[in-house]
């Protein structure tokens, strides 16, 4: 009710009302009104000591003085080294940049005015560059302030400004600081766009979590996805046309269609629909649903590797059709399929990025909004290197087991003869086969000219 | 295995399987000048194969018209030249194959046309040995000959692999046990085939030419662990095989096939020494 009114008298009564309330209050000395620094935690909301940042101070002058200079003293520990400092006077509503003077002497700053700020003035100081004592703690500021007449005053305390102390990181990217081949290394325009060491190792830390959160969302996402894979490979290749259709229409739709498209259909159709679900959750089933296509696709190819001769033994020993397939053919098409399953992770891992554009808090997300910040491409680099560490042992996984596998299937197993001897135990074998009953049935047509095809074993 | 039901044209005129006790009678009386085999008056053929008929794809006609008997204990050895339809016939038998008419009796049991439950039930009875081994790479040896007695017949652990034990050991592997298949010689691998076919007990073991893809030096001791099975191990065999030694010292009977059909049959002394058919005749003269 009181608002309305007020604003029915109009803007400038209650802008002169307050005025004249604040400044009929003023003091006989100046007072300390305000003291705030700006956090500089990374991503936080708190002060740290020994790092850079901004003090705020506001003081109201007196009445009856006329105030020549401010000195702000802060703990031994604290640094002015290299700051500017803007200072601001306000009378009323008014603001009026004057002119100053400062002079930094280790914690303290003295700054000095042009011309005298009058009484009823608030002053204020904006000291960009300062840092507070590494240790930390509850830091007051305190000073002086010199009138027009000379004389020196000291200034109440203010209130206590929280601050933390500064982490081992903190220390460290100091430290690389003032390194001499930190300097020279960054004075290298490529090597200091791309490979900062301080902000690498800042990137290091403030990375972490968003690789964190690759690692968590594909990790969650590939069960579901060799699960939903498995089904729609034997949906595949099952005799029933209803389960083949619906399979061939959801791997090649998702095979068919970029993973970006398909994080923009669900995170923003669901939503529409109502379907609210968290993103990194989202996230997930849109891994799992993209990998899964591709591995359905993995294991089909690798079902249909399997050797006619593998389910015709083990159909000869009784077996049923799922039997078959839990204890003979599945066992043999994972053990294949290996080596192509870890690529597919491989690509779905280093996929994850794409959820950034959907706001993800994942690795590419950390990095982009750093590299932002600090409009350095350290960060970037950074991430790849999180993607490495991943991808470079699996890829060299993905080499030792097909040598290996190769190597195996090189090495042992029969040694079928002639040119077939290069074939494979199980593979190999069925090809020679094959081979041979073309070959026979060529022959038959010329009857029987060289009836015994298999001579070699005849002599024995 | 997924054969298509076979086109009306091509249906065959087969009379109804014989009558058990008849058949056998008929068989008997046929079979006792062509086979070593013991015969027992009364007995019935373990095997009964009438007029069996394959045809793949609708046309091409594979078996014409086989009809054969074979006893219990009794090793018949089938020879014939390549794309006569030996292989179809083993296949027949353990129903890897449909036939397309005709009929194949196990024990007098009718085994043709069954759904595939019965089908799995009725090949336990079938063991099978495969010219390229067909074991499972994933497995060891021992794995091998134990899956069918666990899987299958539901045999406890400790008995199966006891079981397998003594079926690998009698075939010359008790030190390869752990071996997995890529491990072993091809000639080794057959003979974890041979273990692992004999380890279900089967009625009937089939054999489709077990030392075809073994190199020379590897045969003899497949032929070797065959040989005992036969003598000794109180086996009906039926092996497809151009192993003419082998025919000849332990088979009780062999059956020459060509195009479909058995054209020639008897001890094999007098196939090998006196073929009666043309084809028999040209066919043991061009592998000599
Ligand atoms: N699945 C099939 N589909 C079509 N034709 C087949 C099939 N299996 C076998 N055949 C044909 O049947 C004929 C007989 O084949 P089969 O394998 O029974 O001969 P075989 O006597 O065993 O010969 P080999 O000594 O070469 O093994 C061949 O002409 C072969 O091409
Ligand atoms: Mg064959």
């Amino acid at each position: 009710m009181i608002d309305r009114r007020i604003r029915r008298t109009g803007l400038l009564m209650l802008v002169l009302t307050l005025a004249l309330g604040l400044f009929s209050t003023t003091a006989l000395a100046m007072t300390t009104e305000k003291a705030t620094a700006r956090p500089n935690e990374d991503g936080g909301k708190r002060v740290i000591g020994g790092l850079t940042t901004r003090l705020t101070w506001e003081g109201i002058v007196g009445e009856g003085e006329e105030v020549t200079a401010v000195t702000l003293q802060l703990p031994e520990g604290s640094s002015f080294d290299d700051v500017t400092t803007k200072v601001t006077v306000l009378d009323g509503l008014d603001r009026t940049p004057i002119k100053g003077e400062a002079t930094p002497d280790g914690a303290s700053l003295q700054v000095s005015f042009s011309e005298p700020a009058e009484a009823g003035y608030r002053l204020r100081l904006e000291v960009e560059g300062m840092s507070f004592p590494a240790a930390g703690g509850d830091v007051s500021v305190v000073g002086s302030y010199t009138t027009a007449d000379g004389a020196t005053h000291d200034l109440d305390p203010s209130k206590p400004i929280a601050t933390i102390e500064s982490t081992w990181l903190q220390r460290t990217v100091n430290m690389l600081d003032e390194q001499e081949w930190v300097k020279a290394w960054n004075s290298s325009q490529f090597l200091g766009m791309f490979f900062r060491p301080q902000l690498m190792l800042t990137s290091l830390f403030s990375l972490f979590p968003g690789w964190i959160v690759c690692l968590i969302i594909v990790i969650a996402a590939y069960p579901f996805a060799i699960l939903l894979g498995l089904v729609f490979a034997l949906m595949k290749i099952s005799h029933n046309p209803l389960m083949r259709a619906i399979a061939i229409v959801y791997i090649n739709f998702l095979r068919g269609t970029p993973l970006f498209l398909q994080i923009y259909i669900m995170f923003f159709g669901l939503p529409m629909m109502h379907i609210n679900i968290p993103n990194n959750t989202l996230g997930v089933i849109v891994m799992a649903i993209n990998s899964s296509a591709y591995l359905a696709e993995i294991f089909r190819a690798g079902i249909e590797s399997i050797p006619v001769g593998q389910y015709e033994a083990a159909s000869s020993l009784g077996m049923g059709h799922l039997q078959t397939m839990t204890s003979i053919i599945l066992p043999q098409t994972i053990r294949r399929v290996i080596p192509t399953v870890t690529s597919d992770f491989i690509t779905a891992f280093k996929d994850t990025s794409l959820l950034s554009s959907v706001g993800v808090m994942e690795l590419m997300m950390f990095s982009k909004n750093l590299t932002a910040v600090s409009g350095n491409m350290t960060p970037y680099v950074t991430a790849a290197i999180f993607y490495l560490i991943v991808t470079l042992p699996l890829i060299k996984l993905v080499t030792t087991v097909e040598k290996r596998m190769a190597a195996a299937e090189r090495g042992g197993g029969p040694r079928p003869k002639g040119k077939a001897a290069v074939s494979s135990a199980s593979s190999g074998g069925e090809v020679l086969s094959s081979e041979m009953a073309v070959h026979a049935e060529a022959l038959s047509q010329d009857g029987y000219a060289l009836v015994p095809v298999v001579s070699g074993a005849q002599e024995v | 295995m997924f054969s298509k039901k076979h086109p009306n044209h091509l249906t065959f005129d087969v009379p109804p399987a014989m009558d058990a006790v008849e058949a056998a009678r008929i068989a008997f009386e046929q079979d006792l000048s062509l086979s070593k085999h013991h015969f027992v008056e009364g007995e019935h053929p373990v095997v009964r194969i009438e007029h069996l008929m394959k045809t793949f794809d609708g046309e091409t006609q594979v078996l014409r018209d086989v009809n054969l008997n074979v006893w219990n204990g009794e090793i018949v050895v089938v020879l014939g030249p390549s794309g006569s339809g030996k292989s179809t016939m083993l296949r027949c038998i353990n129903l890897l194959e449909t036939p397309t008419a005709g009929h194949i009796l196990i024990d007098d049991d009718e085994i043709t046309g069954k759904s595939n439950k019965e089908v799995g039930i009725i090949r336990r009875d079938l063991g099978m040995v495969f010219q390229q081994f067909n074991l499972f790479p994933h497995l060891t040896a021992l794995e091998n000959v134990m899956i069918g007695q666990t899987k299958v017949l539901k045999k406890g652990k400790d008995e199966a692999r006891a079981e397998a034990i003594k079926q690998l050991e009698a075939v010359g592997l008790g030190d390869r046990i752990d071996y997995k298949p890529p491990q072993l010689s091809g000639g080794q691998q057959q003979r974890v085939a041979i273990a692992r076919a004999v380890a279900m007990h089967p009625k009937v073991l089939l054999f489709d030419e077990p030392t075809s893809a073994l190199d020379p030096e590897l045969v003899r001791d497949v032929l070797g662990v065959m040989r005992e099975l036969a003598l000794y191990g109180d086996m009906t065999m039926i092996v497809v095989t151009h192993e003419m030694g082998f025919a000849r010292d332990v088979g009780d009977r062999v059956v020459f096939m060509e195009g479909g059909v058995v054209v020639e049959q008897g001890l094999p002394e007098e196939v090998f020494d006196n073929p009666q058919n043309e084809r028999t005749k040209q066919f043991l003269g061009s592998i000599n």
